[in-house]
């Protein structure tokens, strides 16, 4: 979102580390929105299975498709991780080494939504056969579809951009006006950028978790 | 990189029609009926296939939603949103014409200058407050016999949805959405807002709200007003997808414009902006725009849910299939509420702004004001239940919701606080702006008392659903941000235009709609005391000279935004009165800028030395250095 | 008012006239208000519940009278004294008053009290002893919530749909009539309910008000103590003819209501069977939608 302050002739660049503490701030308040976007399904669950603990809820004909969703917990956290890997290779010997993990990260995610859309197929239930199956598609849907997209579009440029720009040397961290960085610009924001998506990442793991826990586990 | 090409803007002149085939308004609408057809002729008929419930009824939800959907896709790819994140997703440098649009052009394209932003926000908003304004003239007229005389039950319900939908989405940026984006980058001291692409998306998420709300009327209409209760909702024809959608949109935008607010003032406040010297008008955009960012998703999501149950056959909200029409009301009174102080917080920011300048006083107890700002704000979460009062849900739980409800009045107290000791001892000046902000405090007033009647949980048996309650939220939200509103646009007009609106013509609207609203609405209380619920088309013929009175009242008050229309055309075409520098003598930065500010605001980063509001101190410094001294930056800690 | 407050508090002298002014005046309007405007308070005095409430208005308006003096006492007050008395003087500053916090302190604790007072005397209301606050209790009221003669009450069930009310008298057969009529003198238990969508039962004169959910059963107490006709009205917005959806309540002797009552068993006697047996809620057949 940075390059916009193009350059007029007179102005003063910004300074460069306005963009990383923009983004910085800004994952924690998405994070924040998230937490209250995933609290209405939170709330949905909990509200529908307390009212109606009984068959009304889960009839037995609608059975949980753990498998699935074992596959779809794993690949996320193992995404997780891996991006955990990449920020620490990031810090201790640079972009060249962040690359590896984080591209294996996104494959990951790739695999997690692809797991979910093959859950989604094959679903054993519709999303009429009571609240526990509205409560499952809707959940699923949005985490799908708000969760993973978004995580997949940020990691995906990010890596993109960096193999893209792995044989220019390593410009200034960010350079305000883009055009003075030139490509060295982007290479210069998996810095910035790499840490603000892993925290993003990991709390969306730990949504996914509870996802899980209350799905698959308690259902 | 294009941002080389810009100097070359040569004499060579296109033709203007060239200007059409790039990303804007024109490209967008294009790409938008295109991507509705797909979504409603293709992917919704296959979709929708074999499904008895969509085909076999007269109406296809699957088909309507998935058009509307990928033909709001297709308007957003049109404007070019998508240029942006595709360049990046290839690896590629962005391209750079954001800012690049001269003269009109830019306003109806994707721009990112968050001044252009502000005012394409202003128009937006004003003429939603129209169409819904003439919305609610035509309600009124109907309420003129007490059965159905203009308007069949059916047009009825449908003008009543849309005037409530429209005016609730669009109060939501009524301050926030010119002022905030327009002034709160300037207040704070930075070049640009945090995330300009983003700003720029949630303007342009309104108008296509707009456009998909609307949509309805020619979709037969929705029945259930602003509030979309389930299940109702569910069993309610197509229009109702357009306002379940244009409703999550609206959510969409404001939890963006709450997002981008938030981190523009957390980061971007230039060397020496403290805390303690924020405009007070910025701190009000801060406790709304944590409401917006906690609110809004949760609206969303449940706007969703009851899409879910119409097009996929949830059960969420189906009360003899295991769901609960509790829920939606717990989803929805949970954003509700802190709405309707998403509507009032900006415009008690934007009095307090202009009491200080008007009266030539520092604002007084301004820690007072920021706690009492976000004492409502955080308040807000714990009252939603009180529209819950005689429902049925956790009876047991009315004590604590009404108390939480009654201490409410504590923060807002604080702010009538804080306007007795700026007023006192004061010189006040009785300008356009001043007459507004004062009448807030009249109005508010009134709203608030009335609010206490609401929340106290015996009494509210008989308010609740009743005219009321409608004229309770139309003193808070109408008498206060509504007012708010002028009173920021008369005094910061000549800031954003260059024109000063004529001072006659804005007194005499000032007096039009501040005596017939008074007059519309106060008589609207008895009116509920005496039994007619809201959104009624037909009422006992014993309150028809009462409501006729109303009607007379409420036409006197399209009068008076007639007189605005007016003085608009009036002084921007014919008198055109170029404004001093500083016409209202103001301390604030804004002021220190020229006219029209430039496109990135302040040629250096300015260093803040002072509170805007030094009135009084003559040997207070000016409140921005616009060219500092590395030293002077280094010393404000920047 | 604060600023009109004495407690330590030194007035100003700009503000001593109107601190008398609005003293003398409150002391005046309130209890004038309070005799003479707090009976013609609605919601009347038809029912127990309807008294109570009329009660709680007058004490809101009774708290809202000085509130309001005051306010308009200090403003017109300012607005006069501290104009700018020409376009010269207008632009010069006043003096750098930033705050005191004895006037805050004083402020936020008169505030504070008027609450605590506002929302213990509503809770003390909620309590029914002699007088029911005549709102929905939900399905399962808690026993501090009912009424003292809660057990000797009417059961009365109220069932709204698209767009009619109708009620069912459990201890009478279950018989289902198109009228409400209530005797006289006694306590009723209304048990409201839907089988559409969301209604809201609006006994205007009896001031009761409870919304009718579907699935779910709505207890709301009240005693009419008036024999009156009024209107029973739909209080929440449920579809097309929303406003159209009124039915006739009439409260009268207990003797009229046994006739009633006798007579209406018998005019619906031929049908009775076709009714579903009597049940705090009914489950239609789920259709996907009503066109």
């Amino acid at each position: 979102m940075q390059e916009m302050g193009f350059q007029t002739a007179g102005y003063e660049a910004e300074p460069p580390e306005v963009m990383a503490r923009n983004i910085n701030v800004g994952v924690r308040l998405l994070s924040a929105a998230m937490v209250s976007f995933f609290g209405a399904f939170l709330f949905a669950y909990v509200y529908l299975k307390e009212r109606d603990a009984g068959a009304v809820w889960r009839p037995s004909s609608v059975k949980v498709p753990t498998g699935t969703g074992i596959g779809v917990l794993a690949c996320v956290l193992v995404s997780a991780l891996l991006t955990g890997v990449a920020v620490d290779a990031l810090r201790r010997r640079g972009e060249g080494a962040w690359r590896g993990p984080a591209a294996i990260s996104l494959l990951l995610i790739y695999a997690a939504l692809g797991v979910q859309c093959y859950q989604w197929a094959s679903l054993p239930f519709t999303p009429g056969s009571g609240p526990y199956a509205s409560v499952f598609v809707a959940w699923t849907g949005f985490y799908g579809g708000v969760a993973l997209l978004t995580s997949i579009y940020w990691l995906q440029t990010m890596v993109t951009g960096s193999f893209r720009t792995r044989h220019v040397p390593a410009g200034p961290v960010v350079s305000v006006a883009g055009a003075a960085g030139g490509e060295g610009a982007i290479s210069g924001r998996i810095q910035v950028e790499a840490r603000s998506f892993a925290f993003y990442w990991y709390f969306l793991a730990g949504v996914q978790v509870v996802t899980f826990l209350l799905l698959y586990v308690v259902a | 990189m294009s941002a080389a090409a810009i100097p070359a803007a040569g004499p060579v002149r296109e033709p203007w029609w060239r200007g059409l085939g790039r990303f804007n308004v024109f490209t967008g609408i294009v790409l938008g009926i295109g991507g509705y057809l797909i979504g409603a002729l293709v992917i919704g008929h296959v979709l929708s296939k074999g499904i008895p419930a969509q085909t076999e009824t007269n109406q296809n939800d699957i088909e309507f939603v998935c058009g509307i959907l990928l033909g709001i896709v297709g308007f957003l790819v049109g404007m070019g949103f998508l240029n942006y994140p595709i360049a990046r997703l290839t690896g590629a440098a962005p391209t750079l014409r954001e800012k690049e649009e001269k003269g009109i052009a830019r306003y109806f394209t994707l721009c990112t200058d968050h001044k252009v932003v502000g005012i394409q926000y202003l128009w937006g908003v004003l003429f939603f407050f129209l169409v819904a304004g003439l919305n609610a003239m035509l309600i009124r007229t109907q309420l003129l016999y007490p059965t159905e005389h203009f308007w069949s039950a059916d047009n009825y319900i449908t003008l009543v949805g849309l005037h409530g939908t429209m005016m609730m989405m669009m109060t939501t940026s009524m301050v926030l959405g010119p002022f905030g984006n327009y002034f709160v980058p300037v207040m704070v001291g930075a070049k640009r807002m945090a995330f300009p692409r983003i700003e720029a998306l949630s303007f342009w998420l309104l108008p296509v709200a707009g456009v998909v709300l609307l949509a309805a009327v020619g979709a037969k209409g929705f029945p259930t007003g602003w509030t979309g209760y389930a299940n109702l909702s569910v069993q309610a024809k197509l229009g109702m997808d357009c306002y379940l959608i244009s409703f999550a949109l609206i959510g969409i935008s404001m939890a963006l414009v709450g997002f981008n607010m938030l981190v523009t003032v957390y980061t971007m406040r230039a060397p020496g902006m403290t805390w303690t010297r924020l405009p007070i008008f910025v701190w009000s955009v801060i406790a709304t725009a944590f409401l917006q960012l906690l609110a809004a998703p949760v609206l969303i999501a449940g706007m969703s849910l009851v899409l879910l149950d119409r097009v996929v056959g949830t059960t969420f909200f189906m009360p003899f299939s295991g769901g609960s029409p509790f829920l939606y009301e717990n989803l929805f009174w949970f954003f509700g509420h802190p709405e309707v102080y998403i509507l009032a917080l900006p415009g008690f920011g934007l009095v307090l702004e202009i009491l200080p300048v008007f009266s030539r006083k520092p604002l007084w107890g301004y820690r007072l004001a920021v706690a009492g700002l976000m004492g409502v704000a955080l308040l807000s979460f714990f009252v939603w239940q009180h529209h819950l009062f005689v429902s049925g849900i956790n009876p047991d739980l009315r004590p604590f919701f009404m108390f939480t409800t009654e201490l409410i009045s504590i923060p807002t107290a604080l702010v009538f606080l804080n306007a007795m000791g700026t007023l006192f001892r004061g010189k006040i000046r009785f300008s356009v702006p001043m007459l507004f902000a004062l009448a807030l405090f009249f109005n508010f007033f009134i709203g608030g008392a009335s609010g206490v009647f609401l929340s106290d949980a015996p009494s509210d048996v008989s308010t609740h659903g009743s005219f009321f309650v409608m004229a309770h939220f139309h003193y808070t939200i109408m008498g206060g941000l509504v007012f708010a509103f002028f009173g920021g646009l008369f005094y910061w007009f000549p800031k954003m235009f260059g024109v000063h609106l004529n001072e006659k013509l804005g007194k005499l609207q000032f007096w039009l709609f501040f005596i017939f609203f008074n007059l519309t609405f106060f008589p609207l209380f008895a009116v509920g005391m005496l039994g007619q619920p809201r959104r009624v088309s037909a009422y006992s013929p014993s309150l028809q000279w009462l409501n006729d009175w109303v009607t007379a009242a409420a036409y006197m008050i399209g009068l008076s935004f007639a007189v605005f229309v007016v003085n608009v055309v009036y002084s921007c075409f014919f008198e055109r009165r170029r404004p001093e520098a500083n016409p209202w003598h103001s301390k604030g930065i804004e002021w220190q800028l020229p006219t029209p500010i430039p496109v990135d605001n302040f040629e250096r980063v300015p260093v803040i030395n002072a509170s805007p509001y030094e009135y009084g101190t003559p040997e207070a410094p000016l409140v921005a250095n616009l060219n500092p001294s590395h030293a002077e930056v280094v010393a404000a800690g920047g | 008012m604060s600023t009109g407050g004495e407690g330590g508090l030194k007035v100003p002298p700009e503000l001593r006239r109107i601190a008398w002014l609005w003293l003398v005046l409150s002391v005046v309007a309130t209890p004038l208000v309070v005799i003479f405007v707090g009976p013609l308070l609605p919601p009347g005095s038809a029912s127990d519940a309807a008294h109570g409430q009329q009660q709680d208005n007058t004490v809101m308006v009774a708290i809202v009278v000085p509130i309001m003096i005051g306010l308009l006492l200090y403003f017109i007050n300012a607005l006069i004294m501290f104009r700018g008395k020409d376009e010269a003087d207008a632009l010069t500053d006043g003096p750098a008053i930033r705050g005191q916090t004895r006037v805050m302190v004083l402020w936020i604790a008169t505030t504070f009290v008027i609450v605590l007072l506002l929302a213990a005397w509503g809770a003390y209301e909620l309590f029914p002893g002699e007088e029911g606050a005549g709102g929905g209790l939900g399905s399962a009221p808690i026993s501090v919530a009912l009424p003292a003669n809660a057990s000797s009450a009417l059961p009365v069930q109220v069932i709204g749909q698209q767009w009619t009310w109708t009620y069912r008298y459990p201890t009478f057969g279950g018989v289902e009539t198109t009228e409400l009529v209530l005797p006289v003198g006694q306590e009723v238990r209304f048990s409201v309910t839907s089988i559409d969508v969301i209604h809201s039962f609006w006994a205007v004169h009896l001031a009761v008000k409870a919304d009718a959910v579907p699935g779910n059963a709505n207890v709301a107490f009240v005693k009419p103590v008036r024999e009156e006709s009024s209107t029973v009205r739909c209080a929440e917005l449920c579809g097309l003819w929303h406003g159209h959806m009124t039915s006739r309540l009439r409260v009268v002797s207990p003797a009229a209501f046994r006739a009633w009552i006798a007579h209406e068993r018998e005019k619906w006697a031929p049908i009775q069977h076709y009714l579903p047996a009597y049940k705090p809620t009914y489950a239609p057949e789920p259709t996907y939608r009503a066109e």
